[in-house]
């Protein structure tokens, strides 16, 4: 493999849907669908964390499935729904599953918080009961340093309890 | 699941179980602002250059090519600034590197440009000439006579407090109770081991970020996600030499702190790119980048020989411990001084003697992570315990009752203990994890065991003020420097002013973390926000409350000790007829002040005495309150493997007052958890300087997966000296949690691990020798 | 900062026609993970990205019904392959690694052929695909050839894919009528790492119980992910008996070729092989007894 160029191929204009709005956004090649929602839509919900895929923090939805936004291509993702925490609430009513998140003390610091929200929206999407297992297999991929999890878990067996949808996923 | 609490202590709205009332909201939505999603006009992007020796002579820096590249519109070496020095306890190091690299990683210059790839490419653009020179990388080494100074005459930097210096070693303190010599002659039993613990990284999600302006007059403001504003706004104005009025830092939402986020990084280095280019400019840190330059836990070598009677008294204690604290000082004394206290708190032992030694070393400089010092000791002093119970065939549980400190025992520098609860909490975690219980044996070839540990920490005091408004409505506005780190500050904070005032949790706003429209703090540090803040705070709304009786006294033409403050209402003790609604009376107040109805509250906890000739070249001999817990856990160990699962976690804390139960878990979890992380498999791996693994992928903490269920005891002891009787939670939940760990593994399997962390590999390796 | 371009041609010759063009500063990219993650923790990276995300039907998993064999696209994700309820069904050791690899949200970017191009000694779902005999299909300027996967890795980060080649198929040996495959790792974290040690096996049992089709392979413990043939055969012809199976373990072991780095010991790494290849082979001998 080459050193990285340092020539900076121009950016294109890509058509993504975020959050159910279809939009053109400008993007470099190389561009990470993190970086193009962070600095080019300005949607900071969706975190920085380690960008090597290995945090979680920077989970958004792909046509419904969770996705590590650090590691996706955005010129990838043309033509394809993304759902950021932003696009949970609508209206500014919170789903079933933020609400829970709020009420047991799932969140401190609340770094992890969307992502983990976005891991846990697609498991629900899915299983309208899942197991402990289940739910701990599910957020695997999204480190908590505050919790032990344990009340993000119970905000998850909460939000399933109520059976009420959790979001539409998909536009 | 909620916890047990073993208290009779009458219920308002301190004591219930609230949920993430305050900053829930904005945290679920994406609302919430960390520190790298303030936005500025025309804001610039920061990078900063990194030395990639451990340890170097600065020839030159040739920044000419980065800032003749478009787009850079500052660039920044230590020539741009103050030369001055600072640190946490010795002044010993720069804002940037002056001459001399001490560890991979440290500043050598920064730049900011139109935006993140131009400053990358400007970057490449700096040629440094570096002279290598010797290093040292593990105290071992840094403690030969022949050693390579770091510091050429570290003996000469300022220090906050007197310290025994010399060579590499940054403080060597000593403790003496007693007379060693003669505890070990009553004891039957003495035994003597080495435990080793690696450096661990804080662990944070949000790497850090700060952004930083100046406005035409030169006046700066700093958005960081910082633990400590007044904290860093002192330190600005200290490296930078600014006077305070033109400091202003805003405490952003925090991703994670846990000590990691209180001392200056990348802040002075983006104010002065800021008053460089004039301006906005944000510098936001990889993970990369701080894995290596964010401070760590103290990697240990603790040495302790101890003796024991055959009724089961401990009789001396005898130990040597060494921090390796890295290039600079840094927290190093204090982490230093904390694990020889805590060595020797737990337990009555009438003769001890320990020495300690902070010890220079070409790497990351290390910090105060969530109870510094305390698994380090813990792991040292829990496991001896095991060992000695053992030897002499008592139970550990029989024998850490037996010489349990209790209220009124000091701790081996002579500071008072109140309100110890240690006993309370060993039986409610005996009760119920029910120790006398045998462990079954699986029928699945693996082995299953049981263990104990207990802890003691001491929290931190300093400054605390705070300022309540009650409004026109009779709502409340308060004001404190204590920032929100997620450990729930600005929930207790509302729950202690609406349970002053008579108001529900909802008519309480709290504004917090901005040095120039809140009260000084001195921050989220050891574990002090409730104690300290949450004290400023009651006096506060007392004060405002004392405003609003004294008016309506004379309105209603009652006295003062008649009205009390209920529902939103002022009442009149025993005639109900007479309530006056709270609004009427603020809104009046108010009028006729033309102003508003302000409470002015502040706290210093008060550091008990100590005994001065009981130690030397010390940095804490006494600290404002200490707390006490015990963790029992039962494990299940693979043989073949050495992987180690953890069947059942109890963990009982006293908090002295529980006001709200839910964050009380949540602090426990969390502690328990990180801890867990350093028992099984955090480690920075280092080689010659350089560290081998500044990931996620390879620095391993705990996922879902891992994590078990944590039980939760809370104990309330009140301590009289602190509002409602609290104690800090954050910090004491970790050091017990190792051991506990290690003890129950050696129940198990007969193999005692003395160093961390506990990976499969060294639990298979220590099964190996136990099998031969 | 790494900067690339990005190509994202309508058809598979097309993308040939660009690497060739590009002569050896291309790379296809299926989700991204390995590229971005090198990019970032190591600064390098190529000059040209060449995306395959218009071209349909190379994430097809289906069974070969003249073969029996199962083939998978080579751009299905690792979340569709622990997911496929063909696979779930006939290639039990492959689904149990591919679910090992990372998290849902990166399974749901990573596919199985950037896991095998990635050619990292521990590649999770390399270990069962050996141990299953499977070939990976190369599609270049001149067509496409098949190979053994075990030719396919040449040494860390190193395969037999020519620089205009894209990987785009690989076939494997379906599960079922007395066969089995299972896999299993050791690593530090207890489950969400990356392997210190894998075993991936798989078996096929005549009527009277005695192993007819054998097959081992060992990951991260080789600069390639390693095949053990000979402790495998072993096996053949013979019953699954502990003293047999213990008889294998020791071979595979022998046959590791570990070292030491940051995340393991060498001599830790062997024992691993030798405990885990116990523990394949017994859980395979209790499913084939189900």
């Amino acid at each position: 493999m080459s050193q990285g160029t340092s020539l900076r191929p121009a950016r294109r204009l890509a058509r993504l849907t975020v959050n159910r709005e279809t939009q053109e956004v400008l993007v470099a090649p190389s561009e990470s669908l993190l970086e193009t929602l962070r600095d080019g839509l300005r949607l900071t919900g969706t975190k920085r964390g380690c960008d090597t895929g290995d945090c979680g923090a920077c989970t958004v939805l792909v046509d419904g499935a969770p996705v590590v936004s650090c590691l996706a291509l955005s010129l990838n993702l043309e033509g394809r729904s993304i759902t950021t925490v932003e696009g949970l609430a609508q209206n500014g009513r919170l789903t079933p599953l933020q609400q829970a998140f709020i009420d047991s003390g799932a969140v401190q610091c609340g770094f992890c918080t969307p992502g983990m929200l976005m891991s846990a929206t697609a498991l629900l999407a899915e299983e309208r009961s899942p197991s402990e297992a289940a739910i701990r297999d599910a957020i695997a991929g999204n480190l908590c340093r505050c919790t032990g999890y344990i009340k993000i878990v119970e905000a998850i067996q909460a939000a399933a309890h109520q059976g009420a949808p959790n979001a539409s996923l998909v536009s | 699941m909620e916890s047990a609490i073993e208290s009779s202590a009458q219920k308002g709205v301190i004591g219930s179980r609230v949920g993430r009332l305050t900053d829930g909201y904005e945290k679920v939505t994406g609302v919430a602002r960390y520190g790298a999603d303030i936005e500025h006009a025309n804001c610039l992007a920061g990078m900063v250059l990194r030395s990639e020796h451990p340890h170097a002579r600065l020839r030159s820096i040739d920044t000419r090519r980065a800032e003749a590249l478009p787009g850079v519109k500052a660039v920044i070496t230590a020539a741009d600034a103050p030369q001055v020095l600072h640190g946490f306890t010795v002044h010993d190091q720069t804002i940037i590197a002056r001459e001399r690299v001490r560890y991979v990683g440290e500043p050598v210059a920064a730049v900011a440009a139109v935006d993140k790839a131009t400053a990358s490419e400007a970057l490449r653009l700096i040629r440094v000439e570096y002279e290598p020179l010797p290093a040292v990388f593990t105290p071992h080494d840094a403690l030969r006579s022949d050693a390579p100074l770091l510091h050429p005459n570290f003996a000469a930097y300022e220090s906050k407090v007197p310290l025994n210096r010399y060579g590499n070693v940054c403080c060597h303190a000593k403790i003496t109770n007693g007379e060693v010599a003669r505890g070990f002659d009553r004891s039957a039993v003495i035994i003597e081991n080495t435990f080793k613990t690696p450096h661990v990284h804080f662990g944070y999600i949000e790497p850090h970020a700060v952004s930083a302006a100046v406005d035409g007059r030169g006046f700066l403001t700093v958005w960081t996600s910082t633990q400590a504003p007044f904290v860093a706004r002192a330190a600005l104005s200290h490296t930078l030499k600014l006077p305070m009025h033109q400091v202003r830092v805003i405490g952003t939402a925090i991703g994670g702190g846990f000590g990691g986020k209180v001392e200056l990084l990348d802040e002075p280095l983006a104010a002065l790119l800021a008053i460089k280019a004039r301006r906005a400019v944000r510098i936001e840190m990889s993970m990369l980048e701080d894995f290596h330059v964010a401070q760590a836990r103290h990697a240990s070598e603790i040495t302790l020989k101890a003796g024991i009677s055959s009724d089961g008294m401990l009789q001396a204690f005898e130990g040597t411990v060494i921090m390796d604290t890295g290039a600079y000082a840094g927290f190093g004394p204090h982490t230093t001084s904390q694990a020889m206290v805590l060595l020797g708190s737990p337990y009555r032992v009438p003769h001890l003697r320990f020495e300690g030694f902070a010890v220079l070393t070409n790497k990351l400089n290390c910090g105060a992570l969530r109870a510094p010092g305390g698994p380090q000791a813990a792991l040292a002093c829990e496991s001896t315990i095991d060992m000695l119970a053992e030897k002499i065939g008592m139970d550990p549980f029989e024998v850490r009752l037996k010489n349990a400190k209790r209220s009124g025992d000091t701790t081996p520098t002579g500071c008072e203990l109140r309100a110890v609860a240690l006993e309370q909490t060993l039986r409610a975690a005996a009760e119920r994890f029910d120790w006398r219980r045998a462990v079954q044996r699986p029928s699945n070839g693996k082995l299953r065991g049981k263990g104990m540990a207990c802890g003691i920490w001491g929290g931190s005091g300093y400054g605390a003020g705070a300022t309540v408004r009650v409004n026109e409505d009779g709502t409340a506005t308060v004001f404190t420097g204590a920032v929100e780190t997620g450990a729930g500050s600005t929930i207790v904070a509302t729950q202690i002013v609406a349970e002053e005032l008579g108001l529900g949790v909802e008519d309480v706003h709290v504004v917090c973390g901005d040095t120039e429209s809140t009260p000084f703090d001195m921050g989220a540090i050891g574990s002090r926000t409730t104690v300290s803040t949450g004290q400023a705070l009651r006096q506060a709304a007392v004060d405002a409350k004392r405003k609003i009786l004294q008016e309506a006294a004379e309105q209603l033409e009652t006295r003062l000790d008649d009205l009390e403050l209920r529902g939103r209402q002022v009442l009149v003790k025993g005639v109900p007829s007479r309530a006056v609604p709270l609004r009427e009376i603020t809104t009046t107040l108010t009028m006729k002040h033309g102003g508003p109805v302000m409470g002015l509250g502040a706290c210093v906890m008060e550091l008990p005495g100590f005994d001065a000739a009981t130690y030397e070249s010390h940095t804490l001999p006494s600290k404002p309150w200490f707390t006490f817990g015990t963790q029992m856990v039962e494990v299940e160990v693979d043989p073949a493997s050495g992987d180690v699962e953890i069947i059942r976690f109890v963990a009982a804390h006293d908090v002295g007052r529980a006001i709200n139960p839910v964050g009380i878990e949540g602090q426990i979890h969390g502690a328990v958890t990180l801890a867990l992380g350093q028992a099984f498999s955090e480690q920075l791996v280092f080689q010659q300087g350089r560290l081998m693994n500044p990931n996620f992928l390879d620095y391993r903490m705990p996922t879902a997966l891992e994590t078990p269920h944590i039980e939760t005891i809370i104990i309330e002891a009140a301590d009289e000296e602190s509002a409602y009787g609290v104690k800090g939670v954050g910090e004491p939940p970790v050091p017990p949690v190792i051991p506990a760990i290690a003890n129950a593994i050696y129940n198990a399997t007969g193999a005692r691990i003395l160093e961390l962390p506990l990976s499969p590999e060294r639990v298979w390796l220590a099964l190996q020798k136990v099998a031969r | 900062m790494i900067a690339f371009d990005y190509h994202a041609p309508e058809s598979l010759q097309e993308a040939v026609r660009l690497l060739d063009q590009f002569a050896g500063t291309a790379r296809v990219v299926a989700g991204g993970t390995d590229l971005m993650v090198t990019c970032r923790l190591r600064g390098l990276g190529p000059q040209h990205v060449i995306s395959l995300r218009r071209v349909e039907n190379l994430d097809v998993v289906r069974r070969d019904e003249a073969t029996g064999r199962v083939r998978i696209g080579a751009f299905a994700t690792l979340r569709q392959i622990e997911r496929s309820p063909l696979l779930r069904e006939r290639c039990a050791g492959l689904v149990e690694a591919a679910h090992k690899v990372g998290s849902i949200p990166v399974r749901n970017l990573a596919t199985i052929g950037g896991n095998l191009c990635n050619a990292s000694p521990s590649a999770e779902t390399a270990p069962p695909l050996l141990a299953a005999a499977a070939t990976v299909t190369l599609t270049g300027p001149g067509g496409q050839r098949a190979i053994p996967l075990e030719q396919f890795f040449l040494g860390p980060g190193k395969t037999a894919l020519q620089p205009n080649e894209v990987l785009t198929e690989v076939s494997l040996l379906a599960d079922g009528a007395g066969a089995a495959s299972m896999y299993e790792r050791q690593c530090i974290r207890r489950f969400k790492d990356i392997a210190l040690v894998g075993v991936g096996a798989r078996l096929a049992l005549d009527g009277a119980g005695r192993c007819q089709a054998v097959g081992l392979a060992l990951g991260a413990v080789a600069p390639t992910p390693l095949p053990v043939p000979a402790a495998a055969d072993l096996l053949l012809g013979q019953q699954l008996s502990d003293a047999r199976i213990a008889e294998v373990a020791a071979a595979a072991r022998a046959a590791a070729k570990p070292i030491t780095d940051i995340r393991a010991s060498a001599e830790y790494r062997s024992a691993m092989v030798e405990v885990l290849t116990i523990r394949v082979l017994r859980a395979l001998r209790e499913a084939l007894r189900n």
